[in-house]
Order: C-alpha cells, then structure tokens, then sequence
C-alpha cells in the first residue's frame, strides 16, 4: 500500500475503527514510514484535543434547574399545589407584617403627641396659675388619637334616677314608699 | 440489553409516577446536558435541549419498547434537538474557513497541570467544533468526547454502521483541517456515497 491510500485509512485508524485487514496494513506502513506516521500523530493529537470536552465545569444548580423545569412541565398539579400553598403563606405573613408595622406606627405617634404636650405646656404659660387637667381642656394629656365627639351625650346625675315621678302615680295608689 | 431494574423504572414511568421519572433522569442528565453541552458550545442552551429532550421522553414513553435500549432512545431524541438547533442557528449557510487562523497552538507545551492551558485548549476546540456541520459534529461527538462506539453511534443517529464509519472519516479530516487552519470549504452536509 502506498502513502496515499495509507492516509486515507488514518483518520478510522486513529480511533480504533479500522478493519483487520486495513489495520495491519496501515501498522506495517507507518512502521517504515515516517510521514505517515507523523500524519497518524496528528489525528491522535486531535482526538486527545477532542477528549478534553468530555467533562468539565457546570453551571452551579444546573441540574436542580433542569428537574424543577421538567417537573413544572410534566406535573404542574403537584407543582403548581405547593406554589399555591407557598403564595397563601407569604400573603398571609405580609398581610400580618403590614398589620404589625401600622400598630407600632400608631404607638409611637400617640407616644410623640403625649410627650411634646406635656413638655410644651408649662414652657408656654409659666406664670399661669395652674389649672385642673380636665378632658377637653388643652392641657390634658392626649391619651387617644381620636378626639370624644362632640354629640356625644354627657351624663348628669341629679339625684332622682331612681325614685319614680310623684305625678305619674294613679291618684288613688298608696304612696307606700 | 438494558437491565431489570432500568426495566422496572421505566415501567413504573409508563404508569405516570413521577419518583420513577426523577430517578431516571438523575440517571442520565449528566451525559444529555454534555451531548447537548458539546454540540451547541452553550450551557444555557445545552440545558434547555436536555430539559426538552427528557419532557418528549415522558411524554412518549408509553410507546417506549422496553426490550430495546432507553439510553439509544434518549440520546437519538437529544441529538436530533441539537441538530435541529443547529441547523435554525446555522440557517444553512456555508462556512468557508480561508483566511481563519489555525487553531492548533504553534508552540504547544505539554504540561498537563497547566490547567489555563488546557482551558484554552478546550476552547480552542469548541470553536474547531462549531466549524462542522451538524451530522459530522454529531458523530465526532458521540464518538470522540463520549466513546460511544459505532454500533451505538449507528443506533442513535440511525444510519447504518458504514455510513457512520464514512461520516468519522470525514469529520476527523475536517476538524484537522479546520484545527490546523488549511484551507477548506465546509459545505457540503450530504454522505457522498452512502
């Protein structure tokens, strides 16, 4: 076999799947011919090149990706039920966080009024006669932010509430009390 | 012949369960995403093919043979994704390499703990690669990067064992050529003579 028709079979050769017959003929050429065997060495260096790719560096969480991707597509009710659940409860822990964070807020603003009254009111009218804090007055210490309303009926106690009215007596009852 | 216990989890998956599926594809992921990974050059692509490549393996399943090898089956479905890829990307047009520099490196040192080394290597080759077109890339993948041998290779790209012989012959010539960056013309995607 020449050089030509050896080169030819180099590339199968070179991976191992070459024929007996081509086998040994290119093994018997490359053994005289240096060429030949340099060109043999190429296609080896190629390979080895090639091997290189086999295995390498991945992505981190690659294959976590890969399974949660096929698993939304080929079982989206058991996917989609724990998202479901998963949803209800970040609602359900935003809704009590917002809750929360609106008490304090109130808090503190009911806190902040009190104390700039309370620290404000003598500075204003030192030489003021000191009056009785009633509710209502200026000077009380707000301890609601909602102000009583104005409609609001005042109870008066006048001593009668529980004695029965003379005149809606009938005339001729005994007043036995 | 595939073994009993690959018998019995595709069996089980034939059913729907969906455990069996998981322990399946944690079986093969690996090498799918690296056939993919090795063919297309890109990680985010290389997963999306194997996620889609495992989804039509559910969803066909219960068609599935179970005398014949699932892990063929497999990898002819993904290799078929990424030759598909390929082909949309690529659009059919020629690659002429004239003018590319070779890639080989001119003053190779062997030093195998260069790890930068061989990163660029790696590199290097993945672009020699993307050179081929997709059938030639394909075989020279199974071949090469995973070892598959022909009769395998044959399987999953379903051709005869000849024309599989015919198409590493080709491919090695070449992604040499390309390699060393002599001139030659990558056009032609037909199996002449086969």
């Amino acid at each position: 076999m020449g050089c030509e028709e050896v080169r030819d079979l180099l590339a199968l050769y070179a991976g191992g799947e070459s024929y007996d017959r081509e086998r040994e003929a290119v093994e018997a050429h490359v053994a005289v011919c240096a060429a030949c065997a340099r060109e043999l060495d190429h296609f080896r260096e190629a390979r080895a090149n090639l091997a290189l790719l086999r295995d390498g560096p991945v992505p981190p969480a690659t294959f976590k990706t890969l399974w949660s991707n096929v698993r939304v597509d080929l079982f989206p009710q058991k996917a989609a039920n724990r998202a479901v659940w998963f949803d209800a409860a970040l609602r359900y822990a935003a809704v009590t966080m917002v809750g929360i964070a609106v008490g304090v807020l109130i808090h503190y603003a009911d806190r902040r009024d009190a104390t700039v009254v309370a620290t404000s009111a003598p500075a204003m009218a030192p030489l003021a006669p000191a009056q009785p804090a009633t509710l209502g007055s200026p000077n009380a210490p707000r301890l609601f932010l909602r102000k009583p309303r104005a409609s609001m009926p005042v109870a008066e106690f006048d001593g009668n509430y529980y004695l029965p009215r003379v005149e809606s007596m009938p005339a001729g009852a005994a007043k036995d009390f | 012949m595939p073994d009993a216990a690959e018998v019995s989890l595709i069996k089980k998956c034939q059913e729907g369960r969906e455990d069996a599926f998981r322990e399946l594809m944690e079986k093969y992921q690996r090498r799918v995403y690296w056939i993919a990974y090795n063919m297309l050059s890109n990680y985010d692509t290389a997963r999306e093919i194997a996620q889609e490549a495992f989804i039509r393996v559910f969803r066909n399943i219960g068609r599935f043979d179970v005398k014949k090898n699932f892990y063929t089956w497999l990898y002819q479905i993904t290799v078929n994704l990424c030759i598909d890829r390929m082909r949309k990307l690529s659009h059919g047009k020629t690659v002429d390499i004239d003018g590319i520099g070779g890639l080989a490196d001119p003053t190779p040192t062997r030093d195998p703990a260069a790890s930068g080394e061989q990163t660029e290597t790696r590199a290097r080759v993945h672009v020699a690669l993307d050179r081929l077109p997709p059938k030639y890339k394909a075989v020279l993948t199974l071949r090469d990067i995973q070892g598959f041998s022909c009769e395998e290779i044959s399987e999953i790209v379903g051709c005869t064992n000849a024309t599989v012989r015919w198409r590493l012959h080709r491919a090695r010539k070449l992604f040499r050529a390309i390699w060393e960056g002599k001139g030659v013309e990558i056009g032609d995607d037909s199996d002449v003579g086969f």
